[in-house]
């Protein structure tokens, strides 16, 4: 699979692909405040493992699992490392030291480098939220046409120029990347040295440029392009995609679940701030062990 | 159909007017190829037919445009849309959906059709341009050619009277261009569509259009029948057209018309010529020097193929040598290129430069990938010459800017420049590193006539101070001025390795190798002089006895 293959929104099952624009839309949306909302670090994991389990529902392919996991995994693991040695909160437990306060200069200089117990979870707990909406994004990205998403947006009355410079930027995800190894290629010949011919990370610095001049081009035709077929001056006429009922009910039930959640939250941490109603204790006790 | 009375328009930030005066009428039905170099105002005329211009209020426009009589220069774009369709260079910039299907009824759905009679309207217009049963392909796994052919139908879905094409063909090769123009025809003759095509492959391509427009610095030099163009333009070779070879024969020996037609151009240089049936050699054959690049029994398959893309490739390049690497697309040219670029690693066989492994070489090697564009990264012309380039001095610099001829844009941003500047930019930064060998993959892909001759003669420089390069190209006209052998492969393999003259006058070789045979072989043929082709080779036999009467 090429890297423009790996970004093009051609992949996953009929089900999912078929599914109205606008749902998959307000999915993200109302996924993405549950994550905020919720701290707790075993349901963020449960949602988490609700987004790799829609992966396995819409079929996504071993390649994209592949890209999946490294990008989930170096995310999890560089939020979970970093938050473990710099958490500054208290209070916070040293599981081990690294580096003793007491160790000569470098002990003098960072005052001793620990792992914290507490910056474990945290990180933990952001690298989880990152790694669910990376998880969600992707997938509706992987099996979503820009089309399909350009027709939710203007669905809800968005200027049709702006929707279309949002959905523009998926639509050039598979050129972009497949511009980016080419541009990474024509740079490892522009270095004089041997190792240059074969590097990429020292390259990277040097990509902008091309890669954005390209983009700004290919923007410009695309957008001409798009114009000169009327969709501007006809947006208004446009057929607009059936949203079928179930998807409909399933996005009001979703709405009402996050309200619910969002609701819970604020009236526990109201209840931390002093407006405390006894009745509602069932619910706080709720949020404290789930949320 | 389409009428421009005294069109005249400036951009906002400049001083001067980009389109100047400009009188242009098309009759419906008409098919008009507009040729000029590279920034002269093609491409801000199509804007302004196009709707882009008049109504952005931004450029001060004089001048009226009309479409079916209607006064259309200062309509919205999209308004224009429904009478103009416009097609552009890359497909891949201009296509919007994931499938052709859907690509292809964007502009329907736009105009708030039913969904049944768009998907008809699809049917048959993907029929029309010879795409029936890729309605479902994903449009990435179209090729090059594909994807012009399905931007065409997304625009010929709104049956458009006048179609302007704004250099469609020119990252095809040779068969595709046929293919894709056979089509254009088709759709005038069929449909009855009017066409404006802009395109500096005027040699290829003036067969299929009866009249030719030429503008330069904004302003149309020449509107007239092709026929008549030639004369026309003689004292204008600076405007970037392509003639055809027989034009340039007709011209070198001064034969009193300039016509494509072979046999008209043996019936004058019988007439007017004397013809000489055996001349002497002029250059002796040189001793020839110890191989600088050893390519011994290359093979290699790309991990996600069964069958091996090149197999058993062998071949050599000589100290100051230019050899031309041909062949139908999905021949191996690329791969092979990528082997000898050190991007990719062979499987079985050897690759040798001077004796090292080619991976021990990389450094003497410079390698000119078709999308130059990629390759600028700087913020001036000379900063780009110089970025990671340890062996050039200031004086050497000096000159290479002036064999450039980029003296006067040396703090100039390289991507602002026009494209056949930003091509010289690229090959300039190659040979400021002095590589003992040259590589370049389609290296005049878009190029106008003065930008291939600047290339040309930087690569002819090069080969005399010593340089070597392979050159990977589907223009046999290029191959056969500044290569001495050719290369052809064919499914993966050599199918030739012989001198120039030798391959390319070989008709059937050429066949066999997907190459568009010269212009000059069969006038050779018919005046029974051995094959020739370049005019140079020609003249070797013909000698312009009687100055004609042009």
């Amino acid at each position: 699979m090429s890297m423009r293959q790996l970004w093009e929104g051609a992949d996953g099952k009929d089900w999912l692909k078929k599914l109205n624009g606008r749902t998959k839309l307000l999915f993200i949306f109302f996924f993405a405040i549950l994550m905020i909302t919720v701290d707790n670090p075993r349901t963020l994991f449960y949602l988490f493992t609700l987004t790799l389990l829609l992966h396995v529902l819409a079929g996504t392919s071993i390649y994209k699992w592949k890209v999946l996991a490294v990008l989930l995994l170096l995310g999890l693991w560089g939020s979970m490392f970093s938050q473990a040695l710099f958490f500054a909160q208290t209070p916070r437990t040293p599981l081990f030291t690294i580096i003793a306060s007491d160790y000569g200069f470098l002990g003098s200089l960072t005052g001793g480098l620990y792992v914290y117990r507490e910056g474990i979870i945290y990180g933990a707990v952001q690298g989880l939220r990152a790694a669910g909406m990376l998880a969600l994004g992707l997938l509706v990205c992987w099996s979503s046409d820009p089309r399909q998403l350009l027709q939710a947006l203007l669905a809800w009355r968005l200027s049709p120029q702006l929707a279309f410079m949002l959905v523009t930027a998926i639509r050039f995800l598979p050129v972009l990347a497949a511009e980016t190894g080419e541009v990474i290629i024509a740079l490892q010949l522009r270095s004089d040295s041997k190792n240059g011919r074969t590097a990429i990370v020292r390259h990277l610095p040097y990509i902008i440029k091309p890669l954005l001049a390209r983009c700004l081009r290919r923007a410009q035709t695309l957008a001409l392009s798009v114009v000169s077929r009327g969709f501007f001056l006809a947006s208004a006429n446009k057929q607009k995609e059936e949203w079928l009922l179930r998807e409909q009910v399933c996005c009001w039930g979703l709405f009402l679940f996050t309200l619910i959640i969002v609701s819970s939250k604020i009236l526990y941490l109201l209840s931390e701030q002093g407006l405390y109603f006894g009745f509602l204790r069932k619910i706080y006790d709720w949020t404290i062990m789930f949320l | 159909m389409l009428e421009i009375k005294n069109l005249c328009y400036r951009y906002q930030s400049r001083n001067t007017f980009t389109l100047r005066n400009i009188n242009l009428h098309l009759a419906d039905g008409e098919m008009l190829l507009l040729a000029g170099r590279s920034g002269c105002g093609k491409s801000t005329l199509i804007k302004a037919i196009s709707g882009l211009l008049g109504s952005d209020g931004f450029g001060e426009i004089k001048g009226q445009i009309f479409l079916n009589g209607e006064d259309v220069t200062h309509w919205a774009a999209d308004q224009i849309g429904c009478l103009v369709g416009t097609v552009y260079q890359s497909p891949d910039d201009q296509l919007f959906a994931m499938t052709a299907a859907d690509e292809v009824g964007f502009a329907l759905e736009n105009q708030g059709k039913a969904p049944e009679f768009i998907r008809q309207q699809v049917r048959e217009t993907m029929a029309l341009v010879g795409l029936a049963g890729f309605e479902d392909y994903s449009i990435h796994k179209l090729s090059g050619g594909q994807r012009q052919r399905l931007a065409l139908a997304s625009i010929l879905i709104t049956k458009p009277r006048l179609l302007i094409l704004d250099e469609p063909v020119s990252q095809m090769n040779p068969q595709g261009v046929q293919s894709f123009l056979q089509l254009l025809v088709r759709l005038n003759k069929q449909e009855g569509i009017a066409i404006l095509m802009i395109e500096h492959r005027v040699n290829e391509l003036c067969k299929f259009f009866s009249r030719l427009a030429v503008m330069r610095e904004g302003e149309i030099i020449y509107d007239g029948s092709m026929a008549n163009a030639w004369y026309i333009l003689t004292d204008k070779q600076d405007v970037g057209v392509r003639e055809p070879q027989s034009i340039k024969l007709c011209r070198a020996l001064a034969l009193p018309r300039l016509t494509i037609d072979s046999i008209d151009v043996v019936g004058m240089i019988k007439e007017k010529c004397v013809l000489l049936s055996k001349i002497k050699k002029e250059h002796p054959a040189q001793q020839k020097k110890a191989p600088l690049l050893k390519v011994e029994h290359v093979s290699f398959t790309y991990p996600t193929n069964t069958k091996a893309t090149l197999k058993d490739i062998s071949f050599e390049v000589h100290p100051g040598e230019i050899v031309g690497l041909m062949g139908f697309n999905g021949a191996g040219k690329s791969t092979l290129m990528n082997l000898l670029g050190g991007l990719t690693s062979t499987e079985n066989g050897k690759i040798f430069l001077d004796t090292l492994n080619i991976k021990e070489a990389l450094g003497k090697i410079g390698y000119l990938r078709q999308e130059a564009d990629l390759m600028l990264l700087a913020d001036t012309v000379r900063e780009e010459l110089c970025w990671q380039n340890s062996v050039i001095t200031a004086d050497e610099l000096k000159l290479l800017l002036k064999k450039l001829n980029l003296e006067s844009y040396q703090e100039d941003f390289p991507l602002a420049l026009s494209k056949g500047q930003r091509l010289r930019v690229v090959l300039g930064a190659m040979l400021a590193k002095k590589p003992a060998l040259l590589l370049l993959d389609e290296p005049t892909t878009g190029q106008d006539e003065q930008s291939l001759s600047e290339i040309k003669q930087l690569l002819l420089d090069y080969k005399n101070a010593g340089g070597s390069v392979l050159i990977c190209t589907h223009d046999v006209e290029l191959a056969a001025e500044v290569t001495e052998r050719v290369i052809v492969l064919r499914q993966g393999k050599v199918l030739i390795d012989q001198a120039t003259n030798f391959v390319l006058s070989n008709e059937a070789l050429l066949k066999a190798g997907g190459l568009t045979p010269s212009p000059l072989l069969p006038i050779c043929s018919q005046l029974n002089i051995p094959p020739c082709v370049t005019v140079k080779e020609v003249q070797r036999y013909v000698h312009a006895t009687a100055m004609g009467g042009r």
